[in-house]
């Protein structure tokens, strides 16, 4: 019988994705991760060099199962920043750098009260923002962006994702969770 | 959810909304933009892991010729020089060449950052860069003159990849990238790469397994691996012969022994790295005399007259210099055209340091900050050594950069010895048990 020896069940492993489905899924979080070597560069141009490499690299991985592709592309699209500033021999002084102290402050101070006007201008603030949320799956950045940065209501959001109003509840809840929790454990690039 | 996090999901809502309306995001890609994408060609200007990692494509790249060593190794002395010459000689008198001197010779040091990129020789091809601080703060001036024994390493972070090429004898093809993190907070390596054909056929019937893991990548965590009184470590010892044309169908040959071990016991890692270089018949390159009189000048014993004599030979040497103040109390000396170091006639080695470029930056009450040479060992050589006295966001490596889940094949050494530890290990925990 397949799947099972001697009565030991053997799970199969999830099924590949076809090669057809490669650039689908690339497409689907090409958005996000363009928007991450954006925001970590300041530069539209870099950025688009670094997703044409993003490209070539997702051309060359092996077989993925459906979802890893993204988690994929994202380790690759932090090892090609870190080379291309290796290359440049330093750190450039214009981009937003992780400061894990103050992203963990950040985190801690967006749950404990409505932060004033003067405090979320600030761009410390608004740096480590963008870049915890540019490290977040592409849905849920999706989901963050448009109901926060564009201003679309739930019943907007549903349609566009498909899935009912409750359903976009609790993405947005687990998408805000995902954020403070990215927030609190930042990592250096 | 309980009601404390529903309070502060409700403030999360709140704040989100406040700050979408206030920070503007990066506008999404356009069509074109997407097109563009993979539209890519097999290549670009940007070196990605992959493509570092892909030797061939950088075969044709591979230096032939290795007389090239010897300018490689007296760049940075030939930097200092350069410095102490252009601020003596009177052309650039905005900062004091004394107090340039001194705070080479004088500041203390914690530690240093090696970067280093496109270094080519006939065999292998080095990127990368090294991080370490020093379990003391040393000085250069006692370091040369014996006053100070060498300072250990007490951390050090190391990412490089070395690509041999077909000329390599014994590791023709093999590539890796080898990443490194020792010290008080943590401790692993992670090695990725292929095998060549050489190693391949050396390592015979284990060569496919072995292909196999070095091609995902290991991690191998080192915690609790040098907690024993036994030291670990690795020697190197490569010996190169460099010959050089002399034009008139003579030759001069040097010979240039290299020892570089690295050792790793409780006491923290140590790295070292000695070179003797053996010259046969003659000096292509005059920088015997002038390396005696750069240590004399940085151990403080070159008299004013030796001073002068110095600076007259030197002033000589670069073609181009100049210092620049690039911002308020920072210097930037940089020396073009360093030919006049060499009288070699076969044009290689003059070529080589024709086209080098070194810099200096120097701060005004902190002293000598960074030196980079450009154009080392070949159009694309780059070296930039920098003092740190503790690790910033560039020195430090991120473990999980490293690991790809389900790829990258881990492994615990300090577990692994603890299971498989001496039998007096053995013998000794069996008896305490009774």
């Amino acid at each position: 019988m397949a799947g099972a020896t001697h009565g030991l069940r053997v799970i199969p492993p999830p099924a590949a994705e076809p090669a057809g489905d490669r650039e689908a899924a690339f497409d689907r979080c090409a958005d996000a991760l363009y928007r991450y070597f954006v925001v970590r560069t300041r530069d539209v141009h870099l950025a688009d060099d670094l997703m044409q490499q993003l490209w070539l690299a997702a051309q060359q991985l092996g077989p993925t199962v459906p979802d890893e592709l993204e988690y994929r592309l994202r380790a690759i699209a932090r090892n090609l920043l870190r080379t291309y500033w290796r290359r440049q021999q330093r750190l450039p002084t214009h981009v937003p750098l992780v400061d894990p102290d103050l992203a963990a402050e950040l985190a801690e101070r967006l749950v404990s009260k409505e932060l004033p006007d003067a405090e979320l201008c600030r761009a410390e603030v608004r740096e480590q923002l963008l870049l915890a949320l540019t490290e977040l799956p592409a849905q849920q950045q999706a989901l963050l962006i448009g109901h926060y940065f564009e201003q679309r209501d739930h019943a907007e959001l549903a349609a566009q994702f498909g899935i009912s109003l409750r359903a976009i509840e609790g993405r947005l809840y687990r998408a805000r969770r995902a954020l403070r929790e990215r927030l609190q454990h930042m990592e250096l690039l | 959810m309980t009601g404390q996090e529903d309070h502060q999901d409700r403030l999360l809502d709140q704040n989100l909304r406040s700050i979408g309306r206030r920070v503007p995001l990066p506008a999404a890609p356009t069509e074109q933009q997407r097109n563009k994408w993979k539209q890519a060609p097999g290549s670009s200007d940007l070196h990605g892991p992959e493509e570092t990692m892909r030797p061939t494509g950088r075969g044709g790249h591979f230096m032939r010729n290795r007389r090239m060593y010897l300018p490689a190794g007296t760049a940075l002395a030939a930097a200092i020089v350069m410095a102490f010459v252009l601020l003596t000689s009177g052309r650039h008198n905005a900062v004091a060449a004394e107090t340039i001197l001194q705070s080479f010779r004088d500041a203390p040091r914690q530690g240093l950052r090696i970067v280093f990129s496109g270094l080519q020789t006939e065999e292998m091809l080095v990127d990368g860069r090294v991080s370490v601080l020093f379990d003391q703060p040393w000085r250069l001036g006692e370091l040369i003159s014996g006053e100070m024994s060498d300072p250990e390493p007490s951390s050090i972070y190391v990412d490089a990849t070395v690509a041999f090429s077909e000329a390599a004898r014994e590791h023709a093809g093999l590539h890796m990238q080898v990443a490194a993190a020792i010290g008080e907070a943590e401790e692993w390596a992670y090695v990725q790469g292929t095998l060549g054909p050489k190693m391949s056929e050396e390592l015979g019937a284990v060569a496919p397994l072995a292909g196999n893991l070095l091609n995902r990548g290991v991690m191998i965590d080192l915690e609790g691996v040098f907690e024993g009184e036994n030291p670990i470590g690795v020697t190197h010892t490569s010996v190169r012969e460099v010959t050089v044309g002399d034009g008139a169908g003579g030759q001069t040959t040097a010979t240039i022994e290299t020892d570089a071990s690295v050792t790793v016991d409780d006491a923290g890692p140590r790295l070292t790295v000695a070179s003797e270089v053996d010259v046969q018949n003659g000096a292509a390159i005059e920088l015997g005399e002038l390396e005696d009189q750069l240590e004399d000048l940085l151990a403080g014993r070159l008299d004013r007259e030796g001073l002068e004599a110095l600076v007259l030979r030197l002033d000589e040497l670069a073609g181009d210099v100049d210092v620049e103040e690039v911002e308020p109390g920072l210097y930037v000396l940089t020396a073009r055209d360093l030919s006049g170091l060499t009288d070699d006639d076969s044009g290689d080695v003059t070529d080589t340091l024709a086209h080098m470029v070194v810099a200096m930056g120097y701060r005004v009450d902190v002293g000598v900050e960074w030196l980079n040479v450009d154009h080392l060992l070949g159009p694309d050589g780059h070296l930039e050594i920098a003092f740190i006295n503790e690790f910033g966001p560039a020195d430090q490596l991120n473990r999980a950069d490293y690991v790809q889940e389900g790829v990258t094949f881990e492994l615990d050494a300090g577990a692994c010895l603890k299971m498989f530890g001496s039998s007096d290990d053995a013998a000794g925990e069996a008896s305490a048990e009774k």
